[in-house]
C-alpha cells in the first residue's frame, strides 16, 4: 500500500499548481472510474449504474489534492529568493528548512533568516517571515529567467516509514484522503457488477488549503444528494493533549459538527460500530474548517458528512499518519457507500 | 584545476558522527587513505593522526588539522507516551529544529522533530521563543516501552538531508567540517613535497577538545587547521557583517574567540594567493573558533593558521559552500604547507 501513498506524497502539488499530482492521481483513478480534470485542477472520478439502471442517490466524496508551501514574490539577482506563505504555516517551522522552488527546473534551497543580533525588529526570538529568504546558493544573471514570482515551493522532505506504521511526510495532508479516496474507487468498482443503483463520484479537489476553491466550483458543476469530505486532523501530540483530540492509529474521527449533516454523521457512527471498525469522534463547535464547509452551502444546500484521518504535526513538511488508520477510514467509506449512503 | 571528486564529500557528509561519535566518519576516512599508502593511527581520544612522506624532510615540522565531528543531538530521555527528549550536541539555534528529520543511533531509526499546528498555535506562541524542552524526536513508537525496543538514552541524533552538488555549489549537512577533511583527503592524495603530519580531529563541536591531544602526540611546529566558517550575506545585511561572502575563496583569520593567529602566517597566506592569482578574504570578525585554539597552546607554542571555505547556515540540516572555493582553499592549503615545511622555524 506504502508505494501509491509515496508516490502521492512525492509528486509535488502546492494550492493553484497542482498539476503534476493531479495527473498522476488521474491516472491512477481511472483504472476504476471515468475520469476527468478540471481546469482549475480537481480530478473527478465517476462510477455509474450500469446503462439502463436507474440511480436512485449520487453520493460524492471528497478529498483535497493540494498541499501547502511557500510562493515566490521576488527574486534578487544574487540568489535570494523572497517568499510568501501558500496556505497556513507557522514560520517557526519554516526557519533551517531545506525546500524544493519549483522554478524553470527544480532548485534546492535553504530558508534561512537575518541572525538575531543583527534584527531590527525588537523582538529578537520571534521569527518573521519578513525577515527571511530562500537561498538557492548560487547567483546567475539568468536567475530571473529560471525562477519567477508566482512559483511554488516545497519542504524537501522524503517519505519516512517510521514505527508502527506510522508514515512522516510532506502532504499527507490530504493525499491520505487522496489514497483512501483511490483505494474506496477499487473497492466500489467491483460493487458495480451487483447492480448497485448508486452513482459515485470522486473529487480530488484543488485549492483547499487557500479557501476550499475548488470544491466550491466542482461541488457546484458535481451536484451530488449528498456528499462526504475526507481530510486530515488533529491527533495528540506534544503539546496537543486535551482528550478532545483523536489518537494516532485509533481509527477515523466522525466529524459532529452543527455544520455537518447529523443524518450522515450517525449513519457513520451506527455503521462503525455494527462493522466493529475503530473509530473515534471529533466534536467541532461550529464549522469543520474542512471542504465539507463549503460543499455543504453549495447550490440550494448539499448535506455533507465528514471522516478525518488523525494527524500529527500539522502544515509541516513532516505531517505524521498512520496506515491502518487509512485502512479503516476505507473501510468505514465502503461500508457507507454499499449500504447506499446516509438511512 | 585540481579534479574534486565530489562523491567523497558526498560520502563524508551524509555520515553521521557527532561530537563524541566520530567512528563512522573515521572508518570512511580510513577507507580513503588506505588506497594513499599512508601511516596512521587512532589516538586514545578518537583522533585520526596520518604521516605521509614527502619527497623532502621539511625544515619546520608542520600539522594539517580538520574535525571529524559535526553538531547534533542526543536522545536524553524517552516519554511515557514514547517520544524522545533531546538536546543538542555543539552550537544549533534551537529555531532550526522544528520540523527536521533526523536519524537515531546506530540502526539510523528515522525520526522527525515536531511542533504543533498552527490551527491551535495561539499569536503569542508562534512570537515567542522555543524552548527545547518542548520539542521531541517522534519515531512514530507506541509508547516508552515500544521505544525502548528500538532506542537507548544517549544515542547520538544527525539530521537526514540530502547532499546536492549542482549549480557550482553544494547543499550539504555537516560541511562543517567534512568540507576540511576533504581537502586534507584530497592533500593527502597527491605526492607531497615535504612529510607532513594530518590530523582528523574529535570533539571540535564541544569545546575542542580532541585537537590539543592530537597536536600534543603529533608535536608540530607549525600547523593549518582547515575549517568552515560563517558566510552571512542574506540581503539587509550589510557587508561589514557578512564575516565572509561564498564564491570569494578562502577565508583567512587573523583573530576569533580563542585564537589570534600567527601574523606571518597570515601575511604568508594572503601574499601566497596573491601571487597566484588565487581568491582570498579576511575572515572579517572576531567571532567563532576552531582547533588552532587548542593546537596554539598544546605543547609550548604551535605557530597556527586557520583557512576556511566560506559556509552559509553553519551548524544547521543545510550549509551551502561554493565549489571554488574548495578548489581555492585547497590550492591555498597546498601552496602554504610547502613555504611552511620548506622555512627553517623561527
Amino acid at each position: 500500500m506504502k508505494n501509491l501513498l509515496k508516490d502521492l506524497c512525492s509528486i509535488k502539488g502546492i494550492s493553484g499548481k497542482e498539476e503534476s499530482v493531479c495527473k498522476f492521481a488521474a491516472e491512477k483513478l481511472s483504472v476504476f472510474a471515468d475520469v476527468c480534470i478540471t481546469h482549475d485542477n480537481s480530478v473527478i472520478g465517476v462510477i455509474e449504474p450500469e446503462e439502463g439502471r436507474k440511480t436512485d442517490k449520487h453520493i460524492l466524496f471528497d478529498a483535497h489534492i493540494d498541499q501547502i508551501g511557500l510562493i515566490v514574490t521576488y527574486v534578487h539577482k544574487n540568489g535570494f529568493i523572497k517568499f510568501d506563505t501558500c496556505g497556513g504555516l507557522d514560520p517557526r517551522i519554516l526557519y533551517g528548512s531545506t525546500v524544493i522552488v519549483h522554478g524553470e527546473k527544480d532548485f534546492n534551497g535553504v530558508i534561512c533568516s537575518i541572525p538575531p543580533h543583527l534584527m531590527k525588529s525588537k523582538d529578537k526570538s520571534s521569527l518573521s517571515i519578513d525577515d527571511m529568504f530562500i537561498d538557492i546558493g548560487f547567483c546567475s544573471e539568468s536567475i530571473g529567467e529560471k525562477i519567477k514570482p508566482g512559483d511554488r515551493v516545497s519542504f524537501n522532505k522524503g517519505f519516512y516509514e517510521l514505527l508502527n506504521g506510522n508514515i512522516a511526510s510532506p502532504a499527507t495532508d490530504d493525499r491520505s484522503g487522496v489514497y483512501v479516496l483511490i483505494k474506496l474507487a477499487e473497492k466500489l468498482e467491483k460493487l458495480k457488477r451487483e447492480k448497485l443503483n448508486i452513482k459515485f463520484t470522486f473529487l480530488l479537489s484543488s485549492r483547499e488549503e487557500i479557501g476550499h476553491l475548488g470544491a466550491k466550483t466542482s461541488a457546484y458543476k458535481i451536484m451530488p444528494d449528498e456528499a462526504i469530505s475526507v481530510d486530515v486532523s488533529f491527533a495528540k501530540q506534544p503539546g496537543v493533549s486535551n482528550d478532545k483530540y483523536g489518537v494516532l492509529g485509533k481509527g477515523p474521527m466522525i466529524g459532529i459538527a452543527p455544520s455537518l449533516s447529523t443524518k450522515i454523521t450517525d449513519s457513520l457512527k451506527e455503521i462503525a460500530q455494527r462493522e466493529n471498525i475503530p473509530h473515534q469522534f471529533e466534536v467541532m463547535k461550529g464549522r469543520s474548517g474542512t471542504n465539507a464547509d463549503s460543499i455543504s452551502l453549495i447550490r440550494s444546500g448539499i448535506p455533507c458528512g465528514l471522516v478525518s484521518i488523525p494527524q500529527r504535526y500539522m502544515h509541516t513538511g513532516i505531517e505524521i499518519v498512520n496506515c491502518n488508520d487509512l485502512d479503516n477510514v476505507t473501510e468505514l467509506l465502503f461500508s457507507y457507500a454499499k449500504q447506499g449512503g446516509a438511512k | 584545476m585540481i579534479e574534486l571528486d565530489m562523491n567523497i564529500l558526498k560520502k563524508l557528509c551524509l555520515t553521521g558522527g557527532i561530537s563524541g561519535d566520530e567512528s563512522e566518519v573515521r572508518e570512511k576516512i580510513i577507507e580513503e587513505i588506505s588506497q594513499y599508502g599512508t601511516e596512521y593511527h587512532i589516538d586514545a581520544m578518537g583522533n585520526l593522526i596520518v604521516f605521509k612522506k614527502g619527497k623532502n624532510r621539511p625544515l619546520t615540522r608542520l600539522m594539517i588539522a580538520a574535525h571529524m565531528d559535526e553538531v547534533g543531538m542526543i536522545v536524553t530521555y524517552i516519554t511515557e507516551n514514547g517520544y524522545l527528549g533531546f538536546d543538542t550536541v555543539g552550537g544549533i539555534d534551537n529555531r532550526i529544529l522544528p520540523g527536521q528529520s533526523v536519524l537515531i543511533g546506530k540502526n539510523k531509526i528515522p525520526g522527525v522533530i515536531g511542533l504543533k499546528p498552527i490551527h491551535l498555535t495561539p499569536k503569542s506562541e508562534i512570537s515567542s521563543e522555543l524552548d527545547i524542552e518542548s520539542l521531541f524526536i517522534d519515531i512514530g513508537a507506541k509508547d516508552k516501552e515500544d521505544a525502548q525496543k528500538h532506542i537507548n538514552v544517549g544515542d547520538s541524533v544527525v539530521f537526514d538531508s540530502k547532499f546536492d552538488d549542482t549549480n557550482g555549489r553544494i547543499v550539504a549537512k555537516a560541511l562543517d567540517d567534512r568540507a576540511g577533511c576533504f581537502i586534507l583527503l584530497n592533500m593527502l592524495k597527491r605526492e607531497l613535497e615535504y612529510d607532513t603530519y594530518f590530523v582528523f580531529t574529535v570533539q571540535e563541536e564541544i569545546g575542542l577538545r580532541g585537537a590539543g591531544a592530537a597536536s600534543y602526540t603529533v608535536d608540530p611546529q607549525s600547523a593549518i587547521v582547515i575549517e568552515s566558517t560563517t558566510a552571512n550575506e542574506i540581503p539587509g545585511i550589510e557587508k561589514h557583517n557578512r564575516i565572509c561572502e561564498i564564491g570569494k575563496g578562502p577565508a583567512v583569520s587573523f583573530m576569533d574567540k580563542v585564537t589570534l593567529y600567527d601574523k606571518n602566517y597570515y601575511e604568508l597566506a594572503m601574499s601566497l594567493a596573491k601571487e597566484n592569482k588565487i581568491n582570498i578574504q579576511p575572515k572579517k570578525g572576531v567571532t567563532g573558533g576552531n582547533d588552532a585554539g587548542a593546537i596554539n597552546v598544546s605543547k609550548g607554542v604551535t605557530r597556527t593558521l586557520a583557512i576556511s571555505v566560506p559556509c552559509r547556515y553553519l551548524h544547521t540540516s543545510a550549509g551551502i559552500i561554493n565549489k571554488n572555493d574548495l578548489q581555492d582553499t585547497l590550492k591555498l592549503a597546498i601552496l602554504l604547507s610547502e613555504k611552511i615545511s620548506s622555512q627553517e622555524f623561527c
